[in-house]
C-alpha cells in the first residue's frame, strides 16, 4: 500500500470514528486535567468547602433550514458540571429563528424527591428557547436525540444515575459511565435532570486503587529489570547480523 | 537539520515486553489518578509521562527533526483537528491561566507517549512483522489507554487518532511527527473545552 493510500485510509477512518461517535468528549487526550472541586447551589451536610456559585451551561445553537445544526452547551466549571450537546436536526425552530439558545440553570434539590435514592448532585433545568417563539425537539433516533453529561461531586462507584423529573415523579434514565466521573444519558425531553445515587448501591470507596496499582508497579519493576540485563549485555555482546539471524 | 538521539541499532526489547510495560504503565496511571472530583492530581498523568519516556530512552528509538518532519507533524494537526473543529464546537470556558500548567503537562505527556508508541514499540513490530501492523497495534493501545478515562465510547475515535499519528511516524521516519501533532491537537482541544 502505498503512502498516499494509507492517509487517505487514516483521513476517512478519522471522520468514519467522528460520525459514530456519540457525544462526543472534544478532546484526544486529556486525562490529566485537574477538576475542581464540585460547586453546589446548597452544599449537603458535612461539605464545608467554599466554592464559588455553580455556573449555567450555556450555548447558542445555529438554526439551518428550522432546524437546529449541532452544538454544546456547557458549564464553566473545571470541568464542566453540565454539557448539553445537541445533535444536527433534533431541535425545530420557530420561524424566522435564526440561533436557539439551550440553558442548563443549577438549583437546590427540593420536594418532591426521588423515592429511590439521593440527589448527589445539582438539579440541573435544561431548557430551550428562541425570541421568536417555542422550540421542540424533532430529533429521531439516538443520532438526533440530545445528549445530557453531568460531573458528579466524586468518582465513587457504584456511580450515580440520572433521573429526571416530570413535575410529578422522578423517573430514572439509562446512564453511561464517561469518564472517571462523568456519566451521559441521552435526553429525549429537556426539563429538569439530576445525579442521583441508588439507595441499593453501596458505592465505592474511590482514591487509589491498590487491586491495580500493586500489579502494575510489579510489572513495570520486572520489565524494566530485563531491560537493563538486555541493556547491559548489548553493551557488550557483538552487534547481530540480521541475515545470519534469519539463517 | 538531522539529528538522531535514541537511536539504538540492536533491539533490546519485543513487542510483548514492550506492550506489557506500557499496559503496566496505564495501569499505575490509572490507579493513581484516583477521584477527580475531589480535586484530582494532574501528576499521575506527569509520572505516566516520566515512565514512558524513561522507556523509550532506554530501549531506544530513531529522533529525527528536520523540515520534512515539521510538514508532516503540521499536516497530521491540521488532519486531526479540522474534524474536531466541524464536528465540534470551539467553547474556551475554562480561565485562561490555567492553560500554561496544563500545556505544560501535555508537552511532556504526548511527546512521551508518542516516543513509547510510536517510537520504540512501533520499530518492535515493523522489525517483526511490518509497518502496517505497527500502525494498528499502536493505534489500538492508544485507544485502549483512553477507556479508563473516557469510557468505551472513546475508543473508536482514539484508535482512529492512533492510526493517524501511525501514518504521520511511517512518512516521516521518526515519532517526533506525531508528537507534534498530538501535542498541538490536545492544544486545539483546549479550547473545546
Amino acid at each position: 500500500m502505498t503512502l498516499s493510500r494509507r492517509v487517505a485510509a487514516a483521513v476517512a477512518l478519522l471522520l468514519a470514528a467522528w460520525l459514530i461517535s456519540p457525544a462526543v468528549v472534544p478532546l484526544y487526550d486529556a486525562a490529566f486535567g485537574s477538576d475542581e472541586p464540585y460547586r453546589y447551589v446548597v452544599p449537603p451536610p458535612g461539605d464545608t468547602k467554599k466554592t464559588p456559585p455553580p455556573t449555567d451551561g450555556t450555548g447558542t445553537i445555529v438554526v439551518r433550514n428550522g432546524v437546529s445544526g449541532a452544538g454544546y452547551a456547557n458549564s464553566s466549571e473545571r470541568g464542566p458540571q453540565i454539557s448539553v450537546y445537541i445533535p444536527a436536526g433534533s431541535l425545530q425552530a420557530p420561524s424566522g429563528a435564526t440561533r436557539i439558545q439551550v440553558t442548563g440553570t443549577p438549583s437546590a434539590p427540593k420536594p418532591p424527591l426521588p423515592k429511590d435514592g439521593t440527589i448527589v448532585s445539582n438539579v440541573y433545568t435544561i431548557t430551550a428557547t428562541a425570541p421568536e417563539g417555542a422550540v421542540a425537539i424533532v430529533g429521531k433516533g439516538e443520532r438526533q436525540t440530545p445528549v445530557l453529561q453531568m460531573r458528579a461531586p466524586s468518582s465513587k462507584q457504584p456511580g450515580p444515575t440520572f433521573e429526571t423529573f416530570d413535575g410529578k415523579k422522578w423517573t430514572s434514565s439509562e446512564t453511561i459511565r464517561v469518564g472517571q466521573d462523568i456519566y451521559q444519558t441521552f435526553a429525549p425531553k429537556l426539563g429538569v435532570w439530576a445525579l442521583v445515587q441508588q439507595t441499593s448501591g453501596g458505592g465505592g470507596s474511590g482514591g487509589v486503587d491498590l487491586r491495580l496499582l500493586v500489579p502494575g508497579i510489579a510489572i513495570l519493576v520486572v520489565v524494566g529489570i530485563i531491560l537493563l540485563v538486555r541493556l547491559a549485555r548489548s553493551g557488550t555482546a557483538p552487534e547481530p547480523k540480521r541475515a545470519a539471524a534469519r539463517r | 537539520m538531522t539529528s538522531v538521539l535514541l537511536d539504538r541499532r540492536r533491539p533490546v526489547a519485543g513487542p510483548p515486553l514492550l506492550l506489557a510495560f506500557f499496559a503496566a504503565a496505564v495501569a499505575v496511571r490509572v490507579a493513581l489518578t484516583g477521584p477527580p472530583g475531589a480535586g484530582a492530581s494532574p501528576w499521575p498523568g506527569v509520572l505516566f509521562g516520566v515512565v514512558l519516556a524513561g522507556g523509550a530512552l532506554a530501549v531506544g528509538t530513531r529522533t529525527r527533526f528536520g523540515a520534512r518532519v515539521l510538514l508532516v507533524g503540521v499536516v497530521a494537526t491540521a488532519v486531526l483537528a479540522l474534524p474536531a473543529l466541524v464536528f465540534s464546537s470551539a467553547r474556551a470556558s475554562l480561565p485562561l491561566s490555567w492553560f500554561p500548567g496544563w500545556m505544560a503537562a501535555t508537552a511532556l505527556v504526548a511527546p512521551a507517549e508518542e516516543a513509547f508508541l510510536r517510537g520504540v514499540v512501533y520499530d518492535a513490530i515493523t522489525r517483526r512483522w511490518s509497518a502496517d501492523v505497527a500502525i494498528v497495534v499502536a493505534a489500538v493501545a492508544f485507544g485502549l489507554m483512553h477507556v479508563p478515562f473516557y469510557g468505551w465510547h472513546a475508543l473508536p475515535l482514539d484508535t482512529a487518532v492512533g492510526v493517524v499519528l501511525g501514518v504521520a511516524r511511517l512518512a516521516a521516519g521518526t515519532w517526533v511527527a506525531p508528537a507534534i501533532a498530538h501535542t498541538a491537537a490536545d492544544a486545539v482541544g483546549w479550547w473545546m473545552l
